[in-house]
């Protein structure tokens, strides 16, 4: 009850006029309004004879009672034997076709065969194929071919070689080597080390020891230790760029 | 057939070709170095045989060592190839004489830089004195 009194607050609030309605039920219908209703709505609905009129006729029709009797005249029909044969189907069908009967309708000439044999044989054997022809591929670029891939071959086998270590064989077949071990022997047996030291430039030195990853310069400073000349002080290398120049200079041993 | 075997042999000598060529210069510098070694080392002809070719495998690497290293990074890597063919050398000269060898090795190089050194101080001398006469004669 209290849920219907605040309801009944607020909508006096909202509006006082509503309010004043009294609760109950203010729509009736008369007794029995809904059991004649259909009766009512169909009894206003005009009825259109046109419409009716042009509503399609099943095209079909069958005798009355058909359904009845069927299954009753098929089993008398069988019953009395009634079937007919294949022949006197096909001559009810086509008497034509009957009258043919079980002849040979085909013939051929006389020596057909004889005559046409070269003739049929020529049209039903398998023919030779159409034979296209390819364009000719130049020489040029086949041997081109065949030797990029050799001259490949022959390049991974050194690389192969040069990498793996060169075999005993190949070391000492090697011209260099050969010029080098020649040398050397001739050096040692002549005792010439130094003479021949005299003879070697200064660049072949360098690019000897430049090969072996030393740097020519910090080496040759390293080595002038014993010379009387002070070695730059590690701060000297920042404060001048050219530090290493000037004592090179110095020690006389720029280039 | 003929063209081909022609062209092959030709593409094949001339990779060789390529291959074989002596780095310049290098070759007296390497014979003065083979001498040193055989003599310091008393190589037989037998070592020799063994020895060089194994060498010439641990120089080709020593060589390959990338220039753009730190130098720490540098000597790292040739101490790390002198250990790789520490093993193959001590099976052909034993382990006293390949010790002898790292040492020789670095006598030989330090002969090198010495007499690079010379060569320097004197070419040195030499330009300065040029001056100096051109100077006293001006």
């Amino acid at each position: 009850m209290s849920n219907r009194n605040e309801i009944q607050d607020e909508l006096l609030s909202i509006s006082p006029a509503v309010a004043e309605i009294p609760f109950a039920n203010v729509f009736s219908v008369p007794d029995g309004y809904f059991n004649i209703l259909t009766n009512n709505l169909l009894a206003e609905l005009p009825i259109d004879q046109n419409f009716l009129d042009n509503i399609p006729k099943q095209p079909f029709s069958i005798p009355e009672n058909y359904f009845d009797d069927l299954s009753d005249s098929i089993l008398n029909k069988i019953k009395a034997g009634s079937i007919e044969t294949s022949a006197e189907e096909i001559l009810n069908l086509s008497p034509t076709i009957a009258g043919i009967g079980k002849r040979n309708v085909f013939a051929v000439p006389i020596n057909y065969f004889d005559k046409n044999v070269e003739k049929i044989v020529g049209v039903t054997l398998p023919q030779p194929a159409k034979v296209i022809t390819m364009q000719k591929r130049s020489s040029f670029s086949r041997y081109a071919v065949a030797a990029g891939i050799s001259g490949l071959i022959g390049l991974s086998v050194i690389s192969f070689f040069n990498n793996k270590g060169t075999t005993d064989k190949n070391f000492f077949a090697s011209a260099e080597t050969k010029t080098a071990m020649a040398d050397a022997k001739q050096i040692i047996k002549n005792n010439s080390f130094d003479q021949e030291l005299n003879t070697i430039s200064d660049k072949d030195i360098e690019q000897y020891l430049e090969k072996r990853g030393l740097n020519v310069n910090a080496a040759l400073v390293a080595s002038s230790g014993d010379d009387n000349i002070n070695l730059p002080a590690p701060e000297d290398y920042i404060i001048n760029d050219n530090t290493l120049d000037n004592y090179l200079n110095k020690a006389n041993l720029n280039n | 057939m003929k063209k081909m075997i022609l062209l092959i042999s030709v593409s094949m000598f001339s990779f060789f070709l390529v291959q074989a060529q002596p780095g310049p210069g290098g070759e007296k510098v390497q014979a003065l170095y083979i001498a040193y070694v055989s003599k310091q080392l008393n190589l037989t002809p037998d070592e020799a045989q063994r020895f060089w070719p194994v060498h010439e495998q641990y120089d080709h690497e020593l060589s390959a060592l990338s220039p753009d290293m730190t130098e720490l990074d540098r000597q790292q890597a040739t101490l790390n190839v002198k250990k790789k063919y520490q093993d193959r050398f001590i099976k052909i000269l034993g382990a006293d004489r390949t010790n002898n060898f790292f040492k020789v090795d670095v006598e030989f190089r330090a002969k090198m830089i010495e007499r690079l050194r010379k060569m320097r101080q004197n070419n040195m001398q030499k330009r300065n004195k040029g001056m100096m006469l051109r100077n006293f004669s001006e």
